[in-house]
């Protein structure tokens, strides 16, 4: 595009430049993470050498080990870093590991398919003695929809007793419909991480 | 594999997001969702937790976002200014220009603006769109996202989002964005905006809130039903599209006309939005306009995106 601006970013100029300032620290942490790995392969190869020598030169080696000691205090400092990372983590998973009712939600929706809608989804926690329990309610052009219907949730793998509560004719706007309600037990099944 | 920047579309109704791979040849991932009847122009720290949520359990990679700029937050003006070529300092000149007509500060509001590559009306001008949005309503929606975990990167304006989902082609294009409280009706020759209009009473909860109130139903519930080719919803749509369809046309002829100064123009009307999944509505604004209206086509790769998603691709693709 032919543009007089240099760009048609309209993001406030002091947000544009905070981002500018955190991949120049992110590039810095990389480097910082590169020097220090070096450091610590560079010790270990001179003190490898100084070891050849037979401990000819003193010197060398307080020189290697000073800079040993700053290698354990970088890694000690990762160290407590990648602990603090691994709990984020570990907080992760587990919100990751909470049922996502969304896709039973879904597969209602494709069971009714373009014959029905659904009005309203109630799921019942479950009881020591029964699985969640499931109660839809919707409207259906058709008697033959609703059955169809049914046997789709049925056939889902999700829902176990599937019952239809009722289905009749009732006014809907200016027109009439089907209005249905059934209900079906959520299947447990155990959470794939 | 790398990704890229998420696109985000936050409409009155819903929020959608694409990301594409990095090189954008392929869609990753695609996120529709629906916001809370209160939402409207305002974006809270909760519905952005839910929405960085989403994002996560779908899959998108990465928090990088480039976010379509939400019409409220913006005001834009057609303006001939000298040639920078003349070594005017463009810029300050159209800043102050929206600034003084929107009474907004200058200091602390970002500018975008293009040429249309036409002459102005005063001798030795040319044609400018300058579109700008005040730091404090663009803060109203990227802070919450950034408290979310994203990382907003982008703020495009939406006739650039949409010039950057369309596949390059015909020399003209009329493109009509059908959003839920209103339109938007540009005209786009080789990928340049030269016309672009938004019609604020324009949006399609004017026919399916009087549709809701005769049917004795939410207008979301009309307007989702009417999505379906044959839905008995139809007939009360027609009912009330009319003064609609009126206002819809009239944006869209004087479009036509501005182009047709400099060329003839066969293309169709592209429509996107919410509005180009309605097969009643299309159809309607075909036999009004008098011209071939179409949903824009949405293809990246294989994948065949909803004409919906046009804005959101277009803000992906963009490199802020």
């Amino acid at each position: 595009m032919t543009a007089l601006s240099a760009g048609f970013n309209l993001l406030p100029a002091p947000r544009r430049s905070m981002g500018a300032r955190r991949r120049v620290l992110r590039a810095w942490y990389a480097a910082i993470g590169a020097g220090v790995a070096g450091a610590l392969v560079s010790g270990v190869a001179i003190r490898a050498g100084s070891m050849e020598a037979g401990g000819e030169n003193a010197r060398a080696i307080a020189d290697l080990r000073g800079q040993i000691a700053l290698s354990e205090a970088a890694i000690a400092r990762e160290r407590a870093l990648l602990v603090g990372l691994r709990r984020d983590a570990e907080t992760l998973e587990l919100v990751r590991r909470r049922p996502d009712w969304t896709h039973l939600i879904a597969a209602c929706a494709r069971a009714v398919g373009e014959g029905g809608v659904l009005e309203r989804i109630t799921l019942e926690p479950a009881s020591p003695s029964s699985p969640p329990r499931l109660a839809i309610t919707g409207w259906a052009a058709e008697q033959t929809d609703v059955a169809s219907g049914v046997l789709a949730l049925e056939r889902t793998g999700l829902l176990s007793g599937v019952r239809l509560v009722e289905s009749k004719r009732a006014a809907l706007g200016k027109s009439e419909a089907v209005r249905f309600s059934i209900e079906a037990f959520v299947v447990a099944k155990e959470a794939t991480p | 594999m790398r990704h890229g920047l998420i696109g985000l579309d936050i409409g009155e109704r819903r929020i959608r997001a694409v990301q594409l791979d990095a090189s954008g040849a392929r869609v990753h991932r695609t996120l529709c969702i629906v916001r809370p009847p209160v939402g409207g122009e305002t974006l809270g720290d909760d519905e952005c937790g839910r929405l960085a949520d989403a994002l996560d359990r779908l899959g998108f990679a990465g928090s990088r976002v480039s976010m379509v700029a939400p019409r409220a937050a913006l005001c834009s003006s057609v303006l001939d200014l000298p040639p920078r070529a003349t070594g005017a300092p463009i810029e300050k000149i159209a800043m102050g220009e929206l600034a003084g007509r929107n009474r907004i500060d200058p200091e602390r509001t970002e500018l975008a603006l293009w040429s249309t590559g036409e002459p102005g009306s005063r001798n030795g001008t040319e044609r400018i769109i300058a579109v700008a949005c005040a730091h404090e309503k663009a803060e109203a929606y990227v802070a919450p996202l950034e408290r979310a975990g994203l990382r907003v990167e982008g703020m495009i304006p939406p006739t650039i989002a949409l010039v950057q989902a369309m596949s390059v082609g015909r020399s003209h294009r009329i493109v009509l964005d059908l959003g839920w409280s209103s339109a938007r009706v540009a005209l786009v020759r080789d990928g340049l905006v030269l016309f672009d209009r938004a019609m604020q009473d324009a949006g399609l909860a004017r026919v399916f809130e009087r549709v809701g109130e005769t049917l004795g139903a939410r207008a979301e519930a009309c307007e989702i039903a009417a999505r379906r080719a044959g839905s008995p919803v139809e007939r009360a749509i027609n009912g009330e599209m009319e003064a609609f369809v009126r206002d819809l046309r009239r944006g869209v002829e004087e479009a036509l006309g501005y182009g047709a100064k400099s060329a003839r123009i066969d293309s169709p009307v592209e429509v996107c939005g919410g509005g180009a999944a309605i097969p009643a509505l299309v159809a309607r604004l075909q036999s009004a306009i008098g011209r071939e209206v179409r949903p824009i086509e949405m293809v990246v790769s294989e994948t065949t995106l909803e004409p919906a998603f046009a804005s959101a691709t277009g803000a992906a693709r963009s490199e802020p």
